[in-house]
């Protein structure tokens, strides 16, 4: 009878294991939401922050004063050659998004116009045919990825120009990388 | 007291075994099977509503990608690219989930932060990378599209040296286990391939398109325009010719062509742990062309760029999770070694444990039935054609030699708005019997994609016209110009179909477009011209609109016709 009792208290612990090992797969499937390992708003601002750096210190704007002639940046549009997708929504805030806050204010008070992209149309309507019209492009490009401990990481390259429409000079050239981290283990 | 408690023990041992199994029953529910008859009517309205109305929210499952995939390929279907934005977002998260790989292969299983996704197939994941770009490339993201193309090109898994890339699972999972318990292998199926190059000619020639459109404005990308065509024709050079048109006749049109429908998933072998593709019974696969025409104008005919049965049959580009599970025989040994305890251990100890291994193993045995979820909105083949269409309301016919049952006539397909090129996108109906609007060319509704006038077009459709414009200033303008709805401001008129819960913008549909009103929905959203959808919806008679809202009844009635617009008349 000692000898039963015994055997019922193993076969319980070992359905008990059983059990468990259910539970525990089943588990898995109420892990965690999944972290999306494309381009965040968050590896985006790392890119405005070094462009706006960039452009308030670029001659063409340091040459300037309120006193020089108009002058207009129209934002044209960010060609992306990476191997990201690109949202409507991550363009403009590469884009548009560069000419916010101090770098505004820094045009505004040297003369420039600006013309974000989605105005553009029509505020270029209102131009006169001798006004010192800009465009400003961008370019993205995948600049290799690398992994480690810390999971994969790719690198991107932003390019920037402004260019004269009048003589298609290119007055203005940026350019930086950025890094995209994707946080955990990831593996194929 | 003995036999009562080995019942006792035996219960628990099959209940554990009852949770295993009701565990995996839990798993994927196919919905593929059930919008299967829908796309076969070429109702992809239908397809995208039953999708939508309940798409799987667990990354985990496997349907997750599957039901985005047949989603996003029934919006491209129906016309409704901007639609499909958001589904292939979604599809794009799990693709592009992905780790550092040396040799530039992908899995159809990625783990990210514990999370197992399943991808897919490598020849669904590489479909869905062209998809993608398609879709991108008709709202006008070319660059986008080349992302998208580039990525479907990925490095394939090839162990044709021992195996041969025509042999079957079960045969590489055999010759897995023979290296492994030789010890020449650690883990043959991680280390007994050779990465090799894509063969993926529809995703090169995608890739091609793309940069020879975006290299109008980048000229540097022509090089690797040449690049991508060139490969097209090194692996198959009977594709010369088409390639030739896309790199030196001019085109301000790209189609791509969907055919019949692909090959299913099947399950076989011991405890069906295997799976394969199979070709459907009707959708073989032969070299029959694509017959194109502009305006009645013939283009030259094409041939396929991608057959789904030969990708499907073909070791490289199925996935290795599921040999994985099924070369485990561990279910197996469990189950006989769980019996043989069971039965001659002369303990009760020995013999409870028997009966739990033994249960174990049959669990293991119902984990290892292979899983034979795919998508069912796969194509057999696809062609993809160059066009120069200059009119406006110019009409494509397009039709598969020899299947007469294949012709569609799209009307209404106008040139680009600007000066670059515009991406349609036609899946043609598989089936025998089509419905007789896939071929009657005539539009029958107002709408947003269409100007030339129609009967009935100076009044809604909900109010008993047939104008489905979306409600603007303009069409306002239109049905007050014919003397109806006088007294209605736009405010007024955008506040009925408000009333009668019509969306006419695909934010207010959260971002995915529902069923049209002409087919019961409630959407105002059109469906692009050159789509099966736009045929669907606006070439064939629907019936009159049966209003839900006061004021829409009113006007049917004819109370707040007199009430509100003093003229408007039906």
């Amino acid at each position: 009878m000692h000898h039963w009792k015994r055997v019922s208290l193993f076969a319980t612990r070992g359905a008990a294991a059983v059990s468990m090992m259910l539970f525990l797969v089943a588990m898995v499937g109420c892990g965690p939401r999944v972290r999306s390992t494309t381009l965040t708003i968050g590896d985006l601002q790392e890119a405005k922050r070094e462009l706006q750096g960039e452009l308030t210190e670029a001659p063409f704007l340091m040459e300037r004063s309120s006193d020089s002639p108009q002058m207009t940046v129209t934002v044209d549009r960010l060609l992306n050659l990476s191997t990201d997708q690109l949202t409507p929504g991550d363009r403009a805030y590469l884009m548009n998004g560069v000419f916010e806050g101090n770098l505004r204010e820094a045009f505004r008070q040297r003369n420039i116009k600006f013309v974000s992209s989605t105005d553009r149309v029509g505020d270029l309507g209102a131009l006169s045919p001798d006004e010192d019209v800009h465009a400003f492009v961008g370019t993205l490009r995948s600049a290799g990825a690398r992994g480690g401990t810390e999971g994969r990481v790719d690198l991107y390259r932003m390019e920037y120009e402004l260019i004269s429409l009048r003589d298609r000079e290119i007055v203005w050239t940026g350019s930086f990388e950025f890094k995209r981290y994707a946080p955990g283990i990831v593996f194929d | 007291m003995m036999i009562r408690d080995m019942k006792s023990q035996t219960t628990q041992c099959l209940m554990a075994v009852a949770s295993v199994l009701a565990m995996f029953a839990a798993g994927c529910s196919d919905k593929g099977k059930t919008i299967e008859p829908m796309v076969q009517r070429g109702d992809f309205g239908a397809a995208r509503g039953t999708l939508m109305a309940s798409l799987q929210e667990n990354p985990e499952n496997r349907d997750y990608m599957y039901e985005r995939a047949m989603l996003a390929m029934a919006e491209l279907a129906d016309g409704v690219p901007e639609s499909a934005n958001r589904t292939m977002n979604e599809v794009y998260k799990i693709l592009r989930t992905q780790g550092i790989n040396a040799d530039r292969t992908v899995a159809a299983v990625a783990t990210f932060e514990h999370v197992r996704f399943w991808k897919g197939e490598p020849f669904e994941q590489a479909l869905m990378w062209v998809y993608m770009a398609t879709q991108r490339a008709m709202v006008g993201e070319w660059d986008n599209a080349r992302a998208a193309a580039q990525e479907s090109l990925f490095y394939l898994k090839s162990f044709g040296e021992f195996v041969g890339d025509d042999a079957s699972s079960e045969e590489l999972a055999k010759t897995a286990i023979e290296k492994e318990q030789t010890g020449a292998s650690g883990d043959y199926l991680a280390d007994g391939y050779e990465p090799t190059e894509s063969t993926f000619v529809l995703g090169y020639l995608m890739s091609g398109i793309a940069n020879q459109v975006l290299s109008r404005e980048v000229s540097s990308l022509e090089a690797q325009a040449e690049e991508r065509f060139g490969q097209v024709v090194s692996i198959d050079p009977s594709l010369k010719p088409l390639v030739d048109r896309f790199q030196n006749e001019p085109f301000n049109t790209v189609v791509m062509v969907d055919y019949g429908f692909g090959p299913s998933k099947v399950s076989y072998g011991m405890d069906n742990a295997f799976s394969r593709f199979e070709q459907r019974r009707g959708w073989s696969s032969d070299a029959r062309t694509l017959k194109v025409s502009v305006n009645g104008s013939s283009t030259p005919a094409v041939l396929a760029v991608c057959d789904v049965n030969a990708m499907a049959a073909d070791l490289m580009w199925n996935n290795l999770e599921d040999v994985r599970v099924a070369k485990s025989v561990l279910g197996t040994a469990l189950l006989v070694g769980g019996g043989v305890v069971a039965v001659a251990a002369d303990s009760n100890d020995a013999r409870v444990v028997g009966l739990v291994l033994a249960a174990t193993g049959l669990a293991m045995k119902a984990s290892a039935r292979a899983d034979t979820t795919h998508s069912r909105m796969m194509p057999q083949r696809s062609y993809l054609v160059p066009l120069m269409v200059d009119d406006v309301d110019s009409t494509l016919e397009i039709e598969v030699s020899g299947d007469r049952a294949s012709r569609v006539v799209l009307p209404a397909v106008d040139p680009p708005t600007d000066r670059s090129v515009q991406m349609l996108y036609v899946r043609l109906i598989p089936t025998r019997t089509p419905p007789s609007w896939t071929t009657a060319g005539k539009v029958l509704y107002a709408n947003d994609h269409f100007d030339a006038r129609i009967d009935g077009d100076d009044l809604p459709y909900i109010l008993g016209g047939n104008c489905v414009r979306t409600p603007t200033a303009e069409t306002l303008d239109r049905y007050q110009a014919a003397g109806n709805l006088t007294n209605m401001t736009l405010i007024d008129l955008q506040n009925l179909y408000r009333d009668e819960g019509i969306a006419w913008t695909i934010e207010e549909s959260d971002f995915r477009a529902g069923q049209h009103v002409l087919e019961g929905g409630d959407s105002l959203i059109a469906p692009r011209p050159g789509s099966v959808g736009y045929l669907r919806v606006f070439c064939q008679p629907h019936g009159a609109y049966t209003p839900t809202s006061d004021r829409a009844k009113a006007f049917w009635s004819g109370g707040a016709a007199t009430e509100a617009d003093g003229s408007a008349g039906r």
